[in-house]
């Protein structure tokens, strides 16, 4: 219910007590708490389940199952694999065929959730927008300070958490600030040492009283804490080089947003544990007052991640975009994607860029980004591989509902349309039978080797058909003794 | 084969005859060996026939491609260089009928409502920084246009991209003649409506066919000398189908009146260049006058009812043409509204949103398709004998956006290297 | 008595039965005193060859007889007493429920606030000339009218009134009958639902502070042992005195309790849903009010709206569906989801044209019944006034309307309206 995610929002100075005597916590967004929601679920409303039959399943693990199901058990995945045992009032989607990947994470939009301002008060989920998003494969966006889920139809667990950014600035071009905010940090340090020693001390000796936090800048200290992410706006290479070297002296790592010349100082942030939010078709010439290199380039997501940067992968813009000119706004993070690979970048490290990576971001790995039992089901079911430019989702799954059917939506339902027909074949083949062994029995009949038919495996130069299309399977038929000519004396021409 | 092509075969074999080769002079160039490209396949694209040749072979030579076919059925010539890109792929140069990035901006030098004497080519820039992220995105020929702001903006001209001497890029001058009927120009001047526009450009038409008829009664028949006018000096070539008019259109009602205007009561050759929204309702019009369709920027149409009802669909201008039977689909940027590098990811969104792709349909919207539609097919646009050497090597599918492309050549010269120079996209 | 083709309902065999006892009546009187022949009060019948009841039934060759300003026989082929004046309508002529417009502000001119006021009462706005031009209404056939407060946000209590002419006491016929709240797709509207139980809540709490209080007292007082002192006392405290209520408090408390009912106006369905979870668990009455905009998509929710048995007062327009010209005709689907339809007339055309405009919705599919029932009786429901108004039926008040035609036929005209049995516009025309 969402007045009880309210009361549990105002109890949220409660909240960092046990934050406070728990420091060595990494990233807890104070994100609602979803052991309750899901309690409160499960009493209030009748349980479903999901099953997803036969789809081809990209874990995002680096397990790739083939014509696996996976069952969802109200909103989280209860089972992922083969001979998965289903209740019988599931509702069954049967996607042989079809691949399915975790849904996509976008870090920053505009709009997807159909009304503005806070979430809880304006969502509409039966926007145009949340339609087109969904169609996208997106199922978690970032609005804002906001994290929704683009739960269509429903007003109740759209709200999945806060993000836990905190935006600071770290630049040569601004030397006061950057003095300020080592400063911050160090009081920050300062107070956290002064703090833990206190609490050894305090065991044995009651009297001794808690390190004043007067003067110490709450949000150095949660990114000390690491409650917090330090998220830098930053593009040249001095600046990237300076953030490193201060992540790296406070011990934090640091999120980026830009990193436009990251791919010339891959090393050092990889060694600061950076997080860059890339944008892979970013162009700027290099400063023309510069002699060494700079600028942009494509190359610059696949040089990060091979210096053990994170990567995140961010389309120019975070609308939807209805001018005409396609391919560039959030609708289509999967192109963005692609030009990441396209500089180098491997496809599933590229996948990863849009589901686990902006997951872990905003510290919901535990329930995001890849498909795994125990995680939330959010899935998307595509007709090919997410990254190429023909492939468009044609069932959404999100919370463990299908929110979405390609079919059913006017928008793209004339696009491709889907088979009617099973995409089984409809002449089943014996098992133990293959294709060479008929066409090769008329071969022994006949002494000419020349003569007999060989399939060829791809599209010959003469009157083909355009770059290779899957070539079509010829019919298979059960065997039968193929009439033969008794044979000649003499000779034995066939 | 046509006349042209058989006459460029045989300078080139005369030429070859008596030429002698020198050793410092790279492969396939002018004045160096042979160039013998072999590939796992290579996106030959002639306007008819087979598209694809699996493992194929290229032989360049003399910045032409001298034979293309498969190498089973080849045999490399004894002093040719060998060229083997492995699993690479290579298609023909990207060709863009849209360009304004191969200069300045001085796009719309709205003299008059029309300025059919205007050359744009004093504004080119050769081989400026967007140039050269457009020969790294594959395109090796850009009409470089004049903006449109009137209702003519001028003379375009068609450029090769990579080299860096306005004489070495130049191709055809005039490459086109820009008219634009769309909305922008009537921001010319005081303002004013089709109908004025209309009027004007059909004066113009007409001044410049009659002068063209004059011109070519005194060419043939001598007499009387014309007096010159270069303002209409354009229309010479236009009336001898020379050069073409692009037309800067889009909604069907405005197609109409180009196809009607330009191809059928002129007399002239065009093609649409835009062609967005409803405009591929003038399909059946547009094949019966023979005017090509260049698809751009927009390459889908939202529904906006009641002007542009789509009974809710999201419809592609490639899927609505090619839907209509349309035959001569092309794709451009209009950079840079698009960027220039990215004109295969405009074939890949027209293919994404219905364009149906099986006849390599995307690849021949970048390369032969571009070429017949601006009368280049016996020199770019294909992989055939006789044509410039302009190529790619690509990782893949030259539509797909993750595929990069490793290499540029034109006209047999490596212009663009990913292993000797930084890559650039 | 009766014709056989009327069938024997509950309601005709009462008819049946007081015609009986009317009929024997009048010849005992007859026979006794023939002087007496003059029939007693203002008795008028009418008989009209089409009427639609407005709960669901047409009749045909039907009488009707009004006395005092209320319906007291209504049967198909019933024979009229002789002396009974007797007002005869043509045959094309349609005879139908006066209307009852549950959600207007015709004739009322102040404007409002946009905050949380639910204390204000419209009927606090009816004055002489108020009343003059709310009684305008008359002339379109409407009869009843829920008058609202102006203003956004949650403006304050809507009245009941009879359009019939009159000193405020003659025209109010309920002081309050619903609260109106605008439940939009913005924080304000939930919020200003959530605050409004919060006082009432808060109220209440104080309130049996306050009870204590004077609980404990009487106790200490009871306790004193000194009679005197002990009287003195008690005669201090006197009688338990309730607080006054907080204005803001009163309506949501009255709500809980069923004296008021809420009507909450939404916009689309992501509104509906919003509303529901302002709601929460609170208990009260709730209709909906669904201004349509050109491409409405409330299709999404009409099944969860009929469960509910809510009303939703719709008006009668054709919309589009999002991004097409596909047409809907959504108070016809949400009708036939099985939700309670309430219609008024648009928003952006004249009260006269309300015929007219739901004529357009039922020649696009919407149930004819359904449709007068949707500007008669169900209104009626939801203003709390139905035992009195909203259909013709024995006991209720005699409004009618007299149509040249079909009522929802395009070149129907209103001929004559009758409200509390007086003719009151198109007397000439009978």
């Amino acid at each position: 219910m969402l007045k009880n995610k309210k009361r549990m929002l105002g109890l949220g100075a409660l909240w960092s007590l046990p934050l406070l005597l728990a420091p060595s916590w990494s990233y807890a967004a104070a994100f609602i708490n979803d052991d309750k929601e899901s309690a409160d679920s499960d009493s209030e409303e009748e349980e479903t389940w999901v099953y997803l039959a036969g789809g081809d399943v990209y874990t995002g693990t680096g397990a790739f199952l083939r014509g696996a199901g996976i069952l969802c058990h109200d909103d989280k995945i209860e089972a992922i694999g083969f001979d998965i045992v289903v209740p019988e009032d599931a509702e069954v989607l049967n996607i042989e065929g079809y691949s399915v990947y975790p849904g996509l994470i976008a870090l920053s939009s505009r709009g997807l959730f159909g009304g503005n301002g806070n979430l809880e008060y304006s969502v509409d989920p039966f926007s145009d927008n949340m339609l087109l998003a969904v169609a996208s494969g997106i199922t978690v966006a970032v609005q804002g300070t906001e994290i929704g889920r683009l739960n269509r139809g429903r007003i109740e667990d759209i709200v999945v958490g806060k993000q836990q950014f905190t935006n600071l600035s770290y630049s040569l071009s601004n030397p006061g600030g950057r003095k300020t905010l080592r400063e911050k940090f160090d009081s920050a340090e300062t107070y956290l040492r002064a703090y833990r020693s206190w609490e050894g001390a305090v065991r044995s000796n009651k009297e001794l009283k808690e390190p004043k936090k007067t003067g110490v800048d709450s949000h150095a200290l949660a990114v000390l804490r690491g409650t917090e992410k330090a998220v830098f706006r930053a593009d040249i290479q001095q600046d990237l080089l300076a953030i490193s070297r201060l992540a790296q002296r406070y011990g934090f790592r640091p999120v980026i947003q830009g990193c436009r010349e990251g791919w010339l100082v891959a090393a050092e942030l990889g060694r600061a544990g950076a997080t860059a939010i890339v944008e892979a078709r970013d162009r700027r010439n290099k400063s023309e007052n510069l002699v060494r290199p700079g600028g942009s380039s494509i190359e610059n997501a696949a040089i990060l991640h091979r210096h053990g940067v994170q990567v995140a992968v961010a389309p120019g813009s975070g609308g939807i975009s209805m001018g005409g000119i396609v391919g560039r706004d959030i609708m289509h993070m999967p192109v963005e994607a692609a030009f990441a690979v396209r500089g180098g970048l491997a496809e599933d490290v590229a996948i990863a860029s849009m589901t686990v990576v902006p997951a872990r971001l905003l510290g919901l790995e535990h329930r995001l980004g890849t498909i795994e039992v125990g995680k939330d089901a959010d899935l998307i079911i595509t007709d090919g591989d997410i990254l190429h430019y023909k492939t468009f989702v044609q069932w959404s799954v999100i919370g463990g509902r299908v929110v979405y059917d390609k079919e059913a939506e006017l928008y793209l339902a004339h696009i491709r349309p889907r088979p009617v027909e099973e995409l089984a074949p409809e002449v089943p083949v014996v098992p133990g039978e293959r294709d060479e062994e008929i066409i090769e029995a008329p071969k022994e009949e006949s002494e000419n080797p020349e003569e007999a038919p060989v399939v060829e495996p791809a599209p010959v130069d003469d009157g083909g058909e355009g770059p290779a299309p899957i070539p079509e399977e010829p019919p298979v038929v059960p065997p039968v003794d193929p009439p033969v000519d008794p044979p000649q004396e003499g000779s034995g021409d066939g | 084969m046509t006349r042209s092509l058989y006459t460029r075969l045989l300078t080139f074999a005369l030429l070859s005859a008596g030429m002698t080769v020198r050793a410092d002079i790279p492969a396939g160039e002018p004045g160096g060996v042979g160039l013998a490209i072999l590939t796992q396949k290579a996106l030959v694209v002639p306007l008819e026939g087979a598209q694809v040749i699996n493992h194929a072979m290229i032989l360049v030579r003399e910045g032409l491609i001298e034979a293309v076919g498969p190498q089973s059925k080849m045999v490399v010539p004894s002093d040719y260089e060998i060229l083997d890109v492995g699993s690479h792929w290579i298609c023909p140069g990207f060709i863009d009928l849209h360009c304004h990035i191969a200069g300045t901006y001085g796009l719309n030098d709205t003299v008059y409502q029309t300025n059919p004497g205007l050359r744009i080519s004093p504004e080119t820039v050769p081989g400026n920084p967007r140039l050269k992220l457009a020969v790294a995105g594959g395109v090796s020929t850009v009409l470089f246009l004049p903006g449109s702001g009137s209702n003519m903006g001028g003379q375009g001209v068609l450029l090769k991209t990579g080299v860096d001497e306005y004489e070495a890029m130049e191709i055809r001058n005039p490459g086109s003649l820009k008219i634009a009927q769309g909305d922008n120009p009537k921001r010319w001047a005081y303002g004013m409506g089709r109908i004025m526009m209309a009027w004007n450009l059909r004066e113009d038409l007409s001044r410049g066919k009659a002068y063209a008829a004059k011109w070519e009664v005194y060419e043939r028949d001598g007499g009387v000398k014309p007096k010159r006018d270069i303002r209409l000096d354009v229309f010479r070539d236009l009336a001898a189908r020379k050069t073409q008019i692009s037309t800067h259109t889009q909604y069907y009602r405005l197609v109409l009146t180009t196809i009607i205007m330009l191809a059928k009561e002129f007399g002239f050759a065009t093609y649409i260049d835009h062609g967005s929204f409803d405009s591929y309702l003038a399909t059946p019009l547009a094949i019966d006058a023979g005017v090509a369709a260049i698809l751009g920027p927009r390459q889908v149409m939202w529904p906006r009812p009641p002007r542009f009802d789509t009974d809710g669909q999201v419809r592609g201008s490639a899927w609505g043409f090619q839907k209509l039977g349309h035959k001569r689909i092309g794709f451009n940027t209009d950079a840079p509204v698009v960027p220039e590098e990215e004109l295969s990811l405009q074939a890949a969104m027209g293919v994404r949103y219905g364009m149906d792709d099986s006849h390599a349909d995307g690849v021949r919207g970048l390369t032969c398709i571009p070429a017949v539609t601006s009368g280049l097919e016996n020199k770019i646009g294909s992989i055939e004998p006789g044509l410039d050497a302009d190529l790619l090597i690509v990782t893949g599918d030259p539509v797909d956006p993750r595929t990069s492309v490793e290499a540029v050549y034109q006209d047999g010269r490596r212009i663009y290297d990913t292993q000797t120079s930084r890559r650039r996209w | 008595m009766l014709s056989l083709t009327v069938p024997l309902t509950p309601r005709t065999r009462s008819i049946s039965a007081r015609i009986g006892r009317l009929m024997i009546l009048t010849t005992l009187l007859m026979a006794a005193a023939p002087a007496l022949a003059a029939p007693p009060g203002d008795l008028l019948a009418i008989r009209a060859r089409h009427l639609m009841t407005g709960s669901g039934e047409t009749l045909e060759h039907v009488v009707l007889l009004v006395e005092n300003g209320k319906i007291i026989t209504i049967g198909e082929d019933l024979p009229i007493e002789r002396g009974i004046p007797v007002l005869e309508l043509a045959d094309d002529q349609w005879v139908v429920p006066g209307l009852v417009n549950c959600y207007t502000r015709y004739g009322m001119s102040a404007s409002g606030y946009s905050d949380l006021r639910p204390n204000m009462k419209a009927v606090d706005e009816l004055s002489p000339s108020t009343r003059a031009s709310v009684s305008r209404m008359l002339r379109y056939g409407v009869t009843t009218a829920g008058l609202y407060p102006a203003g956004r946000g949650i403006p304050g209590q809507a009245a009941v009134v009879s359009t019939v002419s009159g000193s405020t006491s003659q025209m109010v016929m309920r002081e309050v009958a619903y609260l109106k709240a605008i439940v939009g797709n913005t924080s304000t509207g939930k919020r200003y639902l959530r605050d409004g139980f919060k006082e009432a809540d808060t109220w209440l709490g104080k309130e049996a502070k306050n009870r204590e209080k004077y609980d404990k007292d009487k106790e200490k007082a009871d306790k004193e042992k000194d009679k005197d002192k002990k009287k003195e006392m008690l005669a201090k405290l006197g009688d338990y005195k309730p607080l006054d209520p907080s204005n803001k408090g009163q309506a949501f408390l009255d709500m809980r309790d069923h004296k008021i009912s809420l009507l909450a106006s939404i916009g689309k369905s992501a509104d509906y849903l919003h509303f529901l979870d302002a709601l929460g668990d609170e208990d009260v009455k709730w209709d909906l009010r669904l201004p349509l905009s050109s491409e409405c998509d409330i299709y999404h929710v009409k099944d969860k709206i009929a469960e509910s048995g809510a009303r939703i007062i719709v008006e009668p327009m054709i919309t589009l569906q999002r991004a097409t010209l596909r047409q809907r005709n959504l108070p016809a689907e949400l009708h036939r989801a099985g939700a309670k339809l309430v219609l008024v007339p648009r928003r952006d055309s004249a009260m006269g044209d309300w015929f007219r405009d739901v004529g357009v919705m039922v020649g696009a599919g919407l149930d004819r019944d359904a449709a007068l029932r949707a500007m008669t009786l169900e209104p009626a429901d939801l203003l709390g006034v139905a035992d009195q108004v909203g259909s013709l039926e024995v006991g209720k008040e005699a409004n009618l309307i007299v149509l040249s035609g079909d009522p929802f036929e395009a070149a129907t005209k209103i001929v004559a309206v009758m409200a509390r049995g007086k003719i009151a516009h198109g007397e000439d025309e009978l």
